[in-house]
């Protein structure tokens, strides 16, 4: 049998703190992980597999494997909660929106568009996993407008990207406390 | 996840040769000696802190094994992976496993390992962890709601356990006791072992004591009065608090704006917090905007001798504010003579209102139709 976590610290549920379990992966032998869940997001799991996807650029640029994991862990959840949350409230990402996202990023870049695929793989990305990331970086901007509404907006950039970050942040608090997370170590 | 059909015949197959079932073969086959099986192991195996994956990849696979779990679940897990043994271990192929089984209604948890064996194979091994059954659920210091009520939880005894459900659970429980007026109320959602893979869950609330409404302001008035506006919206200090009114009371504000010409006012909604005194003050914001005036007044399918008829009688005129209440009452005055005058037929009567900005002024006519 699988080892079971200890029931109380599974199941507990702590409004707005994220819970930190073992799951069934044990350590300590001679066998590899080849996946895993690494969270659970109410009804959704980030896999292990598409942590280490995720995180592959910034670790292949030496960075420290465990601060990145973690800061990309965190950064997934707040993406499954914001998506979530975006699906309740209507908001959607097409294609067309995508492919023009890259089409002007490629752009303002100077990147020769047939050489795209080139410059993503040696970021460590590909074409599928880049489109994915651009789809959720425009779904993110369109879920914190909606948040923003009609707010006065200061109009010095400085003070508005602190602002923006400020609401960002005080947004996703609100959605961290009325999800269950569960962190799995 | 590979369609369960299709491999059916393939284990219905393995099965019957393992029985010794009839061989197809003509020829006599000497008896092979029997080469043990290695039998899976009963457990997740324990694994390196920091084994790479893809270090494996592409390795012969050598066993596939399901551990963990009911016999049920593993059976039905067995179906959905699609690693066999014998191939390259593809690390996509096990990803796709691992969101299949994951999906599969009863199972928590699961983790994906790979030991190598002295032969250079892989032993792979799915090890799935179940949720466990609620074998209780006990509702306690809740006084406001019905055991009817409680019971259409969506938690029940027999449920697998999942702990965002039991949140749903505590969240739905507090916007019930505060539609209620219960606005202090706690609830807390514990869970307990019950035996092996149950669990027990308590639901406990501190009820408090139902709030009241504060103090009543309005704010952003100036042609209306606070004594009319406070008339109209139907809620007042100290009575107890109930979300039906909250919600209803703007849109009854609403129609005194309309009554009285204001076709574009608004009004919103402000709460206060809870005061000490466990009463809510409430302001409503009101824009009133323009006052608009009723241009004219036509009636379209009616007959010519009715509409005379009814034309003095008619409490919307010309050149007056308009107001929405008394063309509610002049359209059920015309309703009703054109029922009159057409026992057993159907009557419709539909407002088409043109408005024109620049004169603040407002047409109508009301289309009937007689089937």
């Amino acid at each position: 049998m699988p080892a079971v976590r200890p029931l109380a610290l599974a199941f507990a549920i702590a409004a707005g703190s994220a819970v930190v379990s073992t799951g069934v992966a044990r350590a300590g032998g001679d066998a590899i992980v080849l996946d895993r869940v690494v969270a659970r997001v109410d009804e959704q799991t980030i896999l292990q597999s598409d942590l280490l996807a995720r995180a592959r650029p910034a670790l292949a640029q030496g960075k420290e494997r465990r601060a990145v994991l973690r800061q990309v862990l965190d950064q997934m959840i707040n993406e499954v909660l914001i998506a979530k949350d975006a699906a309740r409230l209507s908001i959607t990402v097409n294609d067309d929106e995508v492919q023009s996202a890259i089409a002007k990023i490629v752009a303002q870049n100077g990147i020769n568009p047939e050489k795209l695929d080139d410059v993503l793989r040696s970021e460590g990305m590909t074409r599928k996993s880049y489109e994915a990331e651009v789809k959720r970086e425009l779904l993110q901007g369109k879920w914190l407008a909606s948040k923003l509404g009609s707010k006065p907006r200061p109009t010095d950039p400085r003070e508005l990207d602190a602002f923006v970050g400020k609401e960002r942040d005080a947004a996703l608090a609100v959605l961290r406390q009325g999800a269950f997370i569960d962190v799995r170590q | 996840m590979r369609p369960v059909g299709r491999l059916v015949p393939i284990a219905l197959a393995a099965l019957l040769s393992a029985c010794g079932g009839k061989a197809t073969h003509a020829h006599a086959v000497s008896p092979a000696r029997p080469v043990p099986a290695r039998a899976c192991p009963d457990r997740a195996p324990s694994a390196k802190p920091d084994g790479s994956a893809e270090a494996l990849a592409g390795a012969r696979v050598g066993r596939v094994c399901v551990v963990g779990a009911s016999e049920r679940v593993r059976s039905t897990a067995s179906f959905a992976v699609r690693t066999k043994k014998g191939a390259a271990l593809d690390l996509g192929a096990v990803h796709d496993d691992l969101r299949d089984l994951l999906r599969l209604p009863d199972v928590d948890d699961a983790a994906v390992y790979a030991t190598r064996e002295a032969d250079g194979r892989l032993t792979v091994v799915y090890a799935l962890e179940e949720l466990p059954v609620v074998a209780a659920v006990a509702f306690e210091g809740v006084h406001a709601f019905t055991r009817e009520e409680l019971d259409r939880a969506p938690l029940a005894r027999g449920d697998r356990y999942r702990p965002w459900v039991g949140r749903t659970l505590v969240d739905t429980l507090r916007r019930a006791y505060a539609d209620h007026g219960y606005c202090t109320a706690k609830v807390d959602l514990s869970v307990q072992p019950a035996g092996p893979k149950a669990v027990r869950v308590r639901v406990a609330a501190d009820e408090g004591s139902r709030c009241r409404f504060g103090a009543i302001t309005f704010r952003g008035n100036a042609k209306l009065t606070t004594a009319d506006l406070a008339r109209a919206a139907g809620v007042s200090q100290g009575v107890e608090w109930d979300e039906a009114l909250l919600e209803r009371a703007p849109l009854l504000l609403q129609e005194l704006l309309y009554d009285r010409g204001m076709i574009q006012g608004s009004v919103s909604v402000e709460r206060g917090d809870v005061a000490a005194d466990a009463t809510i003050p409430v302001a409503f914001v009101v824009h009133e905007g323009d006052v608009f005036t009723l241009r004219k007044l036509a009636l379209s399918g009616v007959p010519d001798a009715l509409q005379r008829k009814l034309a003095p009688a008619l409490k919307s005129k010309p050149k007056r504010v308009f107001a929405r209440d008394l063309l509610k009452q002049d359209m059920e005055a015309v309703r009703k003579a054109l029922q009159d005058q057409n026992p057993g037929k159907d009557v419709d009567l539909e407002p088409e209102t043109t408005v024109d900005e620049p004169s603040k002024s407002i047409d109508v006519v009301l289309k009937a139709q007689v089937r």
